[in-house]
């Protein structure tokens, strides 16, 4: 089901770059869930996964009539398709793929399957196929764009821009890292991220306002830290992209309501201890829920969107 | 808009953009440049 990240978060930067002129293409990799055996492998019921997919941004408000849409499996029905991917292939050494493994969440020792290795090569001949001047990815997906930029100018394509956005942090705050690459600091925001495999990491779109309440009020959120705090993470990320201030409801005796115009003045309150962590959640939760309202919302009430979802809660997951 | 807005607007969604000039250079070339990101499909 879709989280924060997917359902929230991606959209508000969709909206950022169509203001700039940007056209956006969002990709939906149904062969490679497929190769990384998502749903059991099932292509089936990933195509269903997908049309959830579509469900949910809809319902999040982009404009879906100003983003394509385009299918893996529409997008390798060509013969120019499969010819990139073994130029790829073929200028790829197994080192070096062993390394971008990190793009499909799997890590060096875990590959089994000859299949796994086509993933970096056919997310590197996409960005090709699909004309793609600005790989605007996770962070996560780095390894894939430096491969492709490094490529591109070799095989006579071209050099693409690499613009990753940040990856929200898990409820729990940051991880160990786990081994997802060799910079520790961006092993750390892999390990760390809000992740639909880690549930307990998770908010969903299809969250109550109490489920949210009470995971934020569980978050990690220390007095007066400041570093790796998921809480001042969604307030930076989420809410002040979205709204630009921030309210924070108090008792009176509590200091009273307080307004913050920049994520930088929260920061500053928090750290010197001027606003307490349970006024913060409060707010975030609050925040939160009413981004996430009109994704819920769809769901309950239209009918075609409900049952999309009720098919693909039923769904056995599989990693 | 100006190119220095859409600039901005392009790498306020980055955390890491590499690299700025190319970026910049793009924007100044192409009036709709295409950006992309891929998901895969799963439940959960």
């Amino acid at each position: 089901m879709a989280h924060l990240p997917f359902g929230v978060f991606r959209p508000m930067l969709i909206e950022n770059l169509l203001k700039a002129g940007i056209k956006f293409k969002l990709y939906l990799a149904d062969y490679f869930a497929w190769i990384n055996n998502k749903l059991g492998g099932d292509l089936e019921k990933i195509r269903l996964a997908g049309e959830y997919f579509i469900e949910v941004w809809k319902a999040a408000g982009l404009d879906t009539t100003k983003v394509e849409f385009v299918w893996a499996s529409d997008l390798a029905s060509t013969k120019e398709y499969w010819k990139k991917v073994i130029l790829v292939a073929k200028n790829t050494t197994v080192n070096r793929a062993n390394r971008a493994l990190s793009i499909m969440g799997r890590k060096a020792g875990e590959l089994k399957e000859i299949a796994q290795y086509f993933y970096p090569c056919m997310q590197v001949a996409d960005i090709f196929e699909l004309q793609v001047d600005i790989c605007q990815l996770g962070l996560d997906q780095r390894r894939a764009n430096m491969l492709a930029r490094e490529l591109g100018p070799k095989l006579g394509w071209w050099k693409p821009v690499v613009v990753s956005h940040h990856m929200l942090m898990g409820l729990e705050g940051v991880k160990q890292p786990e081994g997802f690459d060799e910079n520790r600091e961006i092993d750390i925001a892999i390990s760390s991220k809000m992740s639909k495999s880690k549930p307990k990491s998770c908010i969903f779109v299809h969250d109550t306002k109490e489920e949210i309440e009470k995971k934020i009020k569980n978050a990690y959120c220390p007095e007066r830290v400041v570093e790796n705090n998921p809480i001042l993470d969604y307030s930076k990320h989420l809410i002040f992209r979205k709204f630009g201030s921030m309210k924070v409801e108090r008792p009176l005796k509590f200091g009273g309501t307080i307004e913050f115009h920049s994520y930088e003045e929260l920061e500053k309150a928090y750290k010197q201890g001027e606003l307490h962590p349970l006024d913060l959640k409060n707010a975030v939760a609050e925040y939160i829920d009413q981004m996430v309202k009109p994704i819920r919302e769809h769901f309950e009430k239209n009918a075609k969107a409900k049952e999309l979802l009720e098919v693909v809660k039923g769904f056995r997951i599989t990693r | 808009m100006d190119l220095e807005e859409r600039f901005q607007l392009v790498k306020g969604v980055g955390e890491e953009i590499i690299t700025e000039d190319e970026l910049r250079q793009l924007l100044e070339t192409k009036e709709h440049p295409i950006a992309y990101d891929g998901f895969e499909p799963s439940g959960n």
